[in-house]
């Protein structure tokens, strides 16, 4: 674990794009969403879908990035896109986890 | 995000259709897996065949779409032409340098290029975006108005080598050899398949409905990231053809049974990337899993996804901890054999087989319950283990059966 989350890259047939996010003991997903809008100039396109009795929200950059919150508990699904540069899937990735602590902290913080 | 597309339309015995066409879902492991089969030996020329199926397969749905669109311009079929390869799954291609006496198109984003190699897990000493050339090649005949038959694509480039972006120039057909007809929905059987087996407490109706809500369309590259795979919406008759030539080939080399037992290898790794993929994933975990209480259970909800993917309807006849029995009505590799070639003297649902053993194999060999990891070395200890299953295809539907049946049995 490294600032409350772990991260585990895929290493099948998504190799390179995706990464899953668990984080432990749980973060503010509301603070989170807003977080990442904020970062991205509030440019990335929402979309949720229903699996089952789950809620899946979808954040996408396109030709950059999709995230997924929610996917099971405590997960989160972090796909970079193909077109996406190394240097900007490192960058894209920086500020997801930094997104990611606060929204962290934030759920520390109310408990 | 809008797409001129021709619509899908749902086809009994769970079928979907684009342009007239049945689309099965199938990822970038079993394209791997199965184009690597076909492409062992050169002097069957199958990538050429690769080709010709993809440019028929295409020709077929984008030709009847742009008809039941009535698009009146190269522009507006051109829109259609690459709009449909992103919303299956198949990348982003570029046509608009492809003018009637040919020109290159090019592919920002393949799957063939890009995704066959995660699968692989290297860069490979050839191309493998022969779809990409087939698919060129159609599209430009749909768009121009000019016969399939004068066109073909070639690869300039392609992403699998390791080129920044895939290059298919299309231009005069050289080969002599006619492109097939693809048959559409092929053979179609008119009665109606017997329930979902109720011996289970999944609830194929409901996991049916739930993953409907799902969008399995491709993204903005053109891709299917979904189940941890890369989803392809495909053509059922452009594996049907690259499979069955596959076979008629090697029959002429006196290989023909070694070509059908390589046929259901690919139906093994299908079904152990696959399903194996699907039951690992987060979706499995929301809309099936709560429902399975047992192993047997595991197959049901299984076999109740396959029934999502555009294969036939699949029912669980019996099952049991050493023998699983499957009957498919209208198992797409049939309905394309009748289509195309009429009855057939041997049974041919060669992935059925693989899928149906696989899935046994997944959960009572390698307890895919506990989330193994989906590598080589996990494949070679369930799939070559002892305890493993086996399929045998006992009826068929493309030798006049009503139904095909696979038994998978230690």
């Amino acid at each position: 674990m490294n600032g409350g989350f772990e991260a585990r890259p895929d290493e099948r047939c998504q190799r390179g794009l995706a990464v899953s996010y668990f984080v432990a003991r749980g973060y503010d997903e509301e603070r989170l969403r807003a977080a990442l809008q904020a970062a991205w100039n509030h440019s990335l396109i929402e979309a949720s879908e229903t699996w089952g009795k789950r809620t899946v929200r979808r954040l996408v950059r396109q030709f950059r990035f999709e995230v997924r919150l929610g996917v099971r508990d405590g997960e989160i699904s972090f796909l970079h896109r193909a077109l996406a540069s190394p240097e900007q899937r490192a960058a894209q990735s920086g500020v997801f986890e930094s997104c990611l602590r606060t929204a962290i902290a934030a759920k520390e913080e109310r408990t | 995000m809008a797409r001129t597309l021709g619509p899908y339309v749902s086809s009994p015995h769970g079928k979907r259709l684009m342009g007239k066409e049945p689309l099965v879902f199938h990822c970038n492991y079993y394209n791997y897996f199965l184009q690597k089969t076909l492409l062992l030996d050169d002097e069957l020329a199958m990538h050429e065949v690769i080709a010709d199926a993809a440019a028929s397969s295409a020709f077929a749905t984008l030709s009847n779409a742009a008809r039941g669109l009535e698009l009146g311009t190269p522009d507006a079929r051109r829109k259609l032409a690459e709009y449909t390869f992103s919303e299956l799954g198949f990348g982003t291609i570029d046509l608009s340098r492809v003018t009637p006496s040919g020109g290159v198109a090019h592919v920002p984003v393949s799957h063939y290029g890009r995704c066959l190699r995660a699968a692989s897990g290297a860069e490979f000493a050839r191309p493998q975006s022969y779809f990409d050339a087939g698919f060129a090649a159609a599209a430009a005949s749909v768009i121009h108005g000019v016969p399939l038959e004068s066109l073909e694509g070639r690869i300039e480039a392609c992403q699998s080598m390791g080129a920044p972006e895939g290059r298919i120039a299309v231009g005069p057909r050289k080969r002599r050899d006619a492109y097939f007809v693809s048959c559409g929905q092929g053979g179609q059987w008119a009665g109606t398949p017997v329930g979902p087996n109720k011996d289970t407490h999944v609830d194929e109706s409901a996991i049916l409905a739930a993953l409907g809500t799902l969008d399995f369309s491709g993204n903005e590259e053109g891709l299917v990231p979904r189940f941890g795979v890369m989803l392809t919406n495909h053509f059922a008759n452009f594996y049907n053809r690259i499979s069955f030539e596959f076979v008629h080939r090697m029959k002429s080399t006196g290989l023909m049974e070694a070509a059908e037992d390589l046929l259901v290898e690919a139906g093994f790794r299908c079904a152990f990337h696959t399903f194996g993929g699907i039951m690992s994933s987060a979706e499995w975990d929301a809309v099936i899993k709560p429902q399975c209480k047992t192993k047997e259970d595991w197959v049901h909800g299984m076999v109740a996804t396959v029934n999502a993917l555009g294969w036939g309807v699949w029912r669980v006849h019996e099952l049991s901890a050493e023998r699983l029995v499957v009957r498919a009505y209208d198992d797409y590799e049939s309905s394309g054999w009748l289509g195309t070639y009429g009855k057939a003297e041997r049974p041919v649902s060669y992935l059925m087989a693989g899928g149906v053993a696989g899935i046994m194999n997944l959960i009572h060999v390698g307890d895919i319950s506990r989330k193994p990891t989906l590598d080589l070395g996990f494949y070679e200890k369930v799939f070559e283990s002892d305890a493993r299953f086996f399929p045998r295809q006992v009826k068929s539907m493309a030798m006049g059966d009503d139904y095909s049946e696979v038994v998978a049995e230690r």
